[in-house]
């Protein structure tokens, strides 16, 4: 079996199953985005970083 | 006699909306509607007003041609036919569909914590509060 698998012409990495950490995430996504599914944007991925970086 | 729109008010309703409208430069709504399969053209019309919902099995179809995500528009067209409790308890039994844009979100998550499973804290909510506008 492929680590990935072709949908509708985009490839899609095999995730697997969700930690409890990343369920949480994908639920706040949802929430804060009113559920509008968003791409990430190269602000959004900067907060993300800075937010996510210890020093 | 006025027309009934029972299903105005949904998720799935307002999106297809947005999508017909944001594909109209380069689409119109009968190459939607032909592109997803329909005969009938007005059926993009019914279901974006509400007069009709979305069936499962059109949601392939119906996503190719709105240039969407297939398990996006899944899970609202389950959301319109179900509703919201029933929806959320297919999520809970199982698991929660996640969509490509929500895979990106995830593997940059990944990425920027080296892999380490980061809990979602006070701060990154804030941070990412931000990047949403709430």
């Amino acid at each position: 079996m492929t680590a990935c698998h072709v949908v509708a012409g985009f490839r899609l990495p095999d995730t697997g199953e969700l930690t409890e950490n990343e369920h949480a995430w994908v639920g706040f996504i949802r929430a804060a985005s009113k559920q509008t599914d968003p791409a990430p944007c190269l602000v959004g991925v900067q907060a993300l970083r800075r937010a996510l970086d210890p020093g | 006699m006025t027309i009934k729109k029972p299903h105005a008010n949904t998720r799935l309703a307002k999106f297809v909306e947005k999508r017909v409208l944001e594909l109209r430069p380069r689409k119109s709504q009968i190459e939607i509607a032909n592109e997803a399969g329909y005969t009938n053209p007005n059926m993009i019309s019914m279901i974006r007003n509400g007069a009709t919902k979305l069936a499962l099995d059109r949601v392939p179809g119906l996503a190719i041609a709105l240039e969407c995500d297939p398990k996006h528009l899944f899970r609202m067209a389950l959301e319109q036919s179900l509703g919201s409790t029933a929806s959320r308890t297919i999520d809970e039994i199982f698991g929660t569909v996640v969509t490509r844009n929500e895979v990106a979100w995830l593997e940059e998550i990944r990425d920027a914590s080296d892999k380490s499973d980061p809990t979602l804290t006070l701060r990154l909510r804030s941070a990412l509060r931000g990047v949403f506008g709430k």
